[in-house]
């Protein structure tokens, strides 16, 4: 049983579980605002409810829309705040439980991946808790004066520490702030544009501008990166791994294989019109074209699922050959579900939570370490400035609890009526006492230091979740989903005030004013 | 200690606790590997595709068109439910795959509802994603014994 404790138990870079907790806990608290609650409207209807669990059904009242969307803002809230406060164990065991809950208690919520989303949480709240200080702000060790050029050059080669060539402290520093600016303007210009609209070569230029920028860039650091060890690292990669093995083995009969079910799903879009032309001209027909594609993602599916099994070890036997394998599966995976999302199937922000996994496993680890710089970065360069609330006195942290702690309370127990949704009454109130209670807590317990950074991070929480949802299109799509369900029961007074009130959260080009228009007048007819 | 010293004698100490950590890590997997399996194992039609990783699969691309009809007391004759003004569109589509909690409590509601409906009946009628026409699905619910039955397409 050797391998068991060496594979579960065994070492691995600790820039892995940071970022991908960071990354990931971030899209989960997105998801749940801005996404999972315009589907919101769904649910309620006439009563009628199915739980995933008959256990849960007796417990899930059949005019559940508020409970829900009051579970989907706290999901959000604990997982942004696990994000902020370094990934605590008992924040993101907290967004598991409400992640969960939101998803089985009702199967108007099938998507398998909230599931998945649910054991990537579970497999969170087992890892080893990670902080930038701990990732980033080792201090470095200087190679001695006395070693000649050659030795000194051999060790920093084995350690992949910088040249003293590439530049001062100051001129490095320079360095990582011109990598964060780029990555993150990358990031900025994938937000903005609409990939599928802009085209693959746009998005292939941003990812290949991001490739480099992250090979050239060379971090300050002469130690060894830091590991940690928590078996829910190697665990997650099982459950990947299992569930690329079953998603492969689904596909496993005549009708995906001969691709008349990919044929179906990817329907009339036009993204792989081009290779099926390409095919055509080389003498594949298209039926063949198709199941050609059918049986490479099986293949794909199945070398991932080895890979993920395999992605645990690497930090321990870097041998070359695995890490080539690796550097292939990882290529292997973005192109799979970035074609996804070309190809514009209805899958959420699945595709997003997957290239996070991969990018977190598959890479090597010097990659990962530059990539969790931007998250880190930030942190702990506003720590080194002079001045810093993160460096100051006693009475002024007092003071930072107690302030942020007032504007957090009023901003959560506010937002009750600032998101004009029905659930969001129920979660303001319950938040507001929540934070107040925590900060209390954590005040009586661990001191003002502490809770200054509570009452920090429960302000910055609650502005970003009144900010996603009031800046985002979710309230929009609720109540035009809402005037939807309520034209098709018949109660068109309901469904001209739902579709009223979309209008007032509409974004540019998406107004309901020509329905609201059509459904004034058969208002007025029926009356 | 230095930090090297310090993570053998952790090492050391924590194999011990270990032995509650892969009780758990065994547990974990096999449910992980076994949930999966149990829709393989379903001899009847494998409609119920939740937890076992049938993402895109060719079952839940089926073209189905779905009906539910009920009876009531007073007449003989069988009365068409509106599916589309009485339950949102998301059971609709659950209703076309066939998932069975949702098909078994949509009959008992509709028994639940009004209590002069005798049987309340699904009907389900499937083509492949390559065309071919499946055999169609009766279920009928007997609101006063509180029974399912499969229908056969040859009974009334």
């Amino acid at each position: 049983m050797k391998w068991f404790e060496h594979y579960f138990h065994g070492p691995f870079a600790a820039c892995r579980a940071h970022l991908l907790s960071r990354v990931f806990l971030i899209i989960v608290a997105l998801d749940a605002w801005t996404i999972m609650l315009g589907h919101s409207a769904k649910y309620g209807y006439h009563g009628f409810n199915v739980a995933h669990f008959a256990w849960l059904d007796a417990w899930i009242p059949g005019d559940n829309r508020a409970l829900y969307q009051a579970v989907l803002l706290g999901c959000g809230l604990l997982s942004m705040l696990a994000t902020l406060l370094g990934g605590q164990r008992f924040l993101v065991a907290g967004a598991f439980v409400l992640h969960s809950l939101s998803w089985s208690m009702s199967m108007l919520d099938s998507y398998q991946h909230h599931y998945f989303t649910s054991l990537v949480l579970l497999c969170m709240a087992l890892w080893p808790t990670t902080t930038a200080t701990l990732v980033h702000d080792q201090p470095s060790t200087p190679a001695p004066e006395s070693c000649d050029r050659k030795k000194r050059k051999k060790s920093r080669d084995r350690r992949h520490a910088p040249s003293p060539s590439a530049g001062s402290r100051p001129t490095r520093r320079w360095a990582t702030a011109i990598y964060v600016a780029v990555m993150l303007a990358i990031v900025a210009t994938i937000v903005e544009l609409d990939i599928a609209e802009a085209g693959p070569l746009t998005a292939a230029g941003l990812l290949g501008t991001a490739m480099i920028a992250t090979w050239l860039y060379r971090p300050h650091r002469i130690d060894p990166l830091p590991q940690a060890r928590g078996f829910g690292f190697s665990l997650l990669a099982c459950t990947v791994a299992i569930m690329y093995a079953y998603t492969a083995t689904a596909k496993l009969d005549w009708d995906w294989l001969e691709g008349h079910t990919l044929a179906s799903l990817v329907g009339k879009k036009p993204t792989l019109e081009p290779v099926l032309t390409a095919l055509g001209e080389l003498g594949i027909s298209t039926e063949t074209g198709w199941s050609m594609f059918a049986v490479a993602t099986i293949a794909i599916e199945f070398g991932l699922a080895t890979a993920y099994l395999l992605a645990p070890i690497q930090d321990r036997r870097p041998f070359s050959g695995l890490r080539v394998a690796l550097w292939a599966a990882w290529g292997v995976a973005m192109a799979l579900h970035i074609g996804i999302e070309l190809v514009g199937l209805r899958i959420g922000w699945f595709s997003y939570y997957m290239l996070a996994l991969g990018c977190a496993y598959l890479l090597p680890m010097q990659t990962v370490d530059k990539l969790t710089r931007l998250l880190t970065w930030p942190r702990l360069g506003w720590r080194k400035l002079p001045g810093s609330p993160l460096s100051t006195s006693a009475r002024a942290d007092a003071m930072v609890a107690f302030v942020g702690g007032s504007i957090a309370v009023l901003v959560l127990g506010g937002s009750g009526t600032w998101l004009d949704l029905p659930g969001a009454h129920l979660f303001g109130l319950v938040a507001a006492l929540g934070a107040l209670a925590c900060i209390a807590v954590v005040w009586q317990r661990r001191g003002a230091r502490r809770a200054a950074q509570w009452s920090g991070a429960l302000t910055l929480t609650a502005c970003t979740l009144v900010a996603a949802v009031t800046l985002s299109s979710t309230r929009f799509d609720f109540y035009r989903r809402l005037g939807q369900d309520y034209v098709n029961q018949g109660e068109l007074a309901a469904a001209l005030e739902a579709y009223e009130t979309a209008e007032r959260y509409a974004p540019a080009g998406a107004s309901r004013r020509e329905t609201i228009e059509r459904l004034r007048l058969r208002v007025r007819d029926t009356q | 200690m230095d930090r090297a010293g310090q993570q053998r004698s952790s090492n050391l100490s924590s194999s011990s606790s270990h032995r509650l950590a892969n009780a758990f890590i065994v547990m974990f997997l096999l449910v992980q590997i076994a949930l999966p399996l149990r829709y393989y194992r379903q001899d009847e039609a494998r409609d119920d595709e939740r937890f076992a990783w049938r993402m895109f699969s060719s079952v839940g691309r089926r073209d189905c068109k779905v009906a539910v009809r009920e009876q009531t007391e007073d007449q003989d004759r069988w009365h068409r439910v509106s599916l589309r003004h009485q339950y949102q569109g998301t059971w609709r589509t659950l209703l076309e795959r066939g998932r069975p909690l949702v098909v078994h409590k949509l009959l008992r509601s509709r028994c639940e509802m009004n209590p002069a409906v005798r049987v309340a009946e699904y009907q389900r009628a499937c083509k492949t994603t390559a065309g071919q026409k499946l055999p169609p699905t009766r279920l009928q619910y007997n609101c006063t014994t509180q029974t399912y039955r499969n229908v056969n397409s040859d009974d009334p």
